[in-house]
């Protein structure tokens, strides 16, 4: 009966070759948003040092030259700093680096410098509308279509093909689970998701309370055949089983 | 349940969240201003006149509204949509539950979109509440508090954007008031402002805030589902629960089957192959969809003449610049390729040569690595008991002295048979005693039966290569 609906989730599965399934955690407009806030830190930080040099240097080159460079330095920053970065090999801006996020295609796969190109270049777009009297965007339009989109594409990245994803994330404090007193062959043949909880039960135990550990093993006494703490050693050795001695 | 649920890290709970609302966005909406219309109602008729004020009685009723969407979303979450009647039903109890609490004592609590599922969803109330936050929040509640600061910068950010948006479609004359009013705008100046300027800001700030509240309350219903995923196992419930029926379905299954062997099944005669057929075929996936494309001709240039001295100076630089890149090319084809040009490695008929590999099946065949007198070295291993060394010993140096003097091409990964069939092809002489070899080798290594000091003795002693390697 669940099976039918269709279950939401922020993985997407993308099947390759042979059968093989990988999963791409997209991320979303909040962590995303924090990246664009660093990057223009940075962009805005070496454009006024780099403003500062050449208008002092500009005493020598002469005015003309000057403010030509720093035309071509506001031009470059400002539209071809994200594409050097996630056209290159971590497919990140600094920004989406500290974040743990990182540029790849729908299928998976790497961007290449035209889809950086395309995305970052319809930057522009996602920018508006602009606030006049500042020159800043206010990606009103980009997060409305990251919100509206089911992979958290801005429309820079829905002309590119390209979603934004969890590259690293920071691994979680766990509790190490009670060394397992001995192992224990399950009765019944288990499915792999069967197999996957059996595993993640004994993995995680170390972070729920005892009562909350045998409530959890009762829902599954048709496997153990045993009721609270017995049933919670019981599923523990199977655990062990399935992952020492299989 | 219709998300799925499995431990998540905090940033990936708050999309779970975002992605939950735009599923019933429109609904969610609805509910939202639901339950903020008494107050919007009732501060259009009467504060009219001080936008800051209407704005900021609408925002203190603001948690009345996320009550609605946290209701209508964590039902929605387990399954079932609430209806119309079960959400009205519910708005009077929205406006006065912990009226105190949650709307004056904690109204600024930035832990707002986190603890509200604990009153609503949980009812706890007093200690027990305190508790039970103090727990949920044990995980962390960096996320918590940053989405905070997301919510006040984004509710003033998204304004900003919807009056500027409402300005692109402005009609001139209008347009110059509007600027001419910021301009001069301070915050004793409401009452000169014109009044379409002053509508348009309250309805973007209440716009702003319906959207940034109904989708934070959805982040930190992710956040709320996700540490109680963590801290008390739900995915692995529910997985041990389906596990359970599956069992119990399996048991009562075969129970039946007994029971209704003899009777014949009379539904499967009802389809036959071809209607199940052409019933799949009829499905949209499987229309052809023909789309065809038209290149445009692109038409000769022309009206550069005026630049034609530019054009020149311009194709100069880049027909240098051509010049360059393929210089830099070639160059780097060298330096790529510089081994071809050795001239030491490079075959008899000039054919390129691959190296001898260093390592076959993870066993290091260089000949510097192993002794001058392999056999008498392998017999000294042996007589001492190191009987795995010894015979490793003598396989990597058989396979060693193969590749250095019998010129038997062996690749890296090369497996024992791959090994036998090349040396079977390449060196006839030596293919008996490598097969004998091999299979002693192989007994022992994957059937740790080890051969007798018999066996042993006449592999030393028939060692048919020489003495030392021979130089290539």
């Amino acid at each position: 009966m669940e099976d039918t609906v269709s279950r939401i989730d922020t993985l997407q599965a993308i099947e390759l070759a042979e059968g093989v399934e990988v999963r791409l955690r997209i991320a979303g407009p909040l962590p995303r948003g924090m990246a664009l806030g660093i990057d223009m830190l940075i962009q805005g930080v070496i454009l006024v040092v780099v403003t500062i040099v050449l208008a002092i240097s500009g005493i020598g080159l002469g005015w003309n030259v000057a403010s030509g460079l720093i035309m071509l330095a506001w031009f470059f920053m400002s539209w071809w700093f994200p594409v050097f970065f996630e056209a290159g090999k971590r497919g990140a801006t600094p920004g989406k680096r500290s974040m743990g996020l990182r540029v790849v295609q729908t299928s998976g796969a790497p961007i290449t410098f035209g889809q950086a190109v395309v995305r970052n270049f319809l930057r522009v777009v996602d920018g508006m509308p602009m606030i006049p009297w500042l020159p800043i965007p206010t990606m009103g339009f980009g997060l409305a279509a990251c919100l509206a989109t089911k992979r958290f594409q801005r429309l820079g990245d829905l002309a590119a093909g390209t979603v934004v994803i969890y590259d690293k994330v920071a691994a979680e404090p766990a509790v190490p689970a009670p060394p397992p007193m001995d192992a224990a062959r399950p009765l019944v043949v288990l499915r792999p998701e069967e197999v996957q909880a059996v595993v993640a039960f004994r993995e995680r135990a170390g972070l729920w309370s005892e009562g909350r550990r045998a409530e959890i093993a009762d829902h599954a006494r048709e496997l153990t055949g045993d009721h609270g703490a017995a049933g919670v050693s019981r599923i523990m050795a199977m655990a062990h089983w399935l992952q020492e001695k299989r | 349940m219709t998300a799925e649920l499995r431990p998540r890290s905090d940033w990936e709970a708050v999309d779970l969240g975002l992605a939950l609302v735009r599923r019933d966005f429109w609904r969610l909406c609805a509910c939202w201003w639901l339950g903020l219309s008494p107050m919007v109602i009732l501060s259009f008729v009467f504060l009219r006149e001080l936008p800051v004020l209407l704005v900021l009685a609408c925002w203190w009723w603001m948690p009345v509204g996320s009550r609605l969407v946290l209701f209508v979303l964590s039902r929605r979450l387990f399954g079932e949509l609430p209806d119309w009647k079960s959400v009205l039903r519910e708005w009077p109890r929205a406006c006065v539950r912990r009226f105190g609490f949650r709307m004056i004592w904690a109204r600024f609590s930035p832990w707002r979109p986190l603890t509200m599922a604990v009153e609503d969803l949980e009812r706890l109330r007093g200690k027990a509440y305190s508790a039970r936050v103090r727990l949920l929040l044990r995980r962390g509640d960096s996320t918590v508090v940053l989405l905070a600061m997301w919510r006040a910068a984004l509710t003033f950010w998204l304004a900003l954007a919807a009056v500027y948006t409402a300005a692109m479609f402005l009609p001139a004359g209008e347009a110059e008031k509007w600027s001419v009013s910021l301009d001069e705008w301070s915050s004793d100046s409401w009452s000169s402002m014109p009044p379409s300027l002053a509508m348009t800001g309250t309805l973007s700030f209440l716009l702003a805030m319906s959207l940034v509240d109904v989708f934070s309350t959805g982040a930190g219903f992710g956040i709320y589902v996700n540490h109680r995923t963590w801290i008390e196992g739900w995915d692995v419930e529910l997985a041990f629960r389906r596990l359970g029926n599956r069992l119990r379905g399996t048991a009562g299954a075969v129970l039946t089957a007994i029971l209704l062997v003899a009777a014949p099944s009379a539904a499967d005669a009802e389809t036959t192959p071809g209607d199940v057929i052409a019933e799949v075929k009829a499905d949209p996936d499987f229309t052809v969809h023909t789309e065809t494309y038209r290149v445009p001709n692109s038409s000769g240039g022309s009206g550069w003449s005026g630049s034609g001295e530019l054009l020149a100076t311009l194709g100069q630089l880049v027909f240098y610049l051509a010049i360059a890149a393929a210089i830099a090319f070639v160059v780097w084809m060298i330096w790529r390729f510089r081994h071809l040009f050795g001239g030491g490695r490079a075959g008899p008929a000039g054919r390129r040569v691959p190296p001898p590999p260093r390592v076959v099946m993870g066993m290091d065949v260089a000949p510097e690595s192993l002794p001058d007198d392999v056999p008498a070295k392998a017999l000294e291993l042996w007589g001492v008991g190191r009987r795995q060394e010894a015979m490793s010993l003598l396989y990597r140096g058989a396979i060693s002295r193969l590749i250095e003097s019998g010129g038997v091409e062996i690749a890296e990964s090369d497996t024992e048979s791959d090994c036998l069939r090349r040396v079977a092809a390449e060196a006839e002489p030596f293919a008996a005693y490598f097969s004998g070899l091999t299979e002693a080798w192989m007994r022992l290594a994957y059937g740790r039966s080890a051969p007798g000091d018999e066996r042993i003795r006449d592999l030393c002693a028939g060692w048919p290569f020489a003495l030392k390697g021979g130089p290539r």
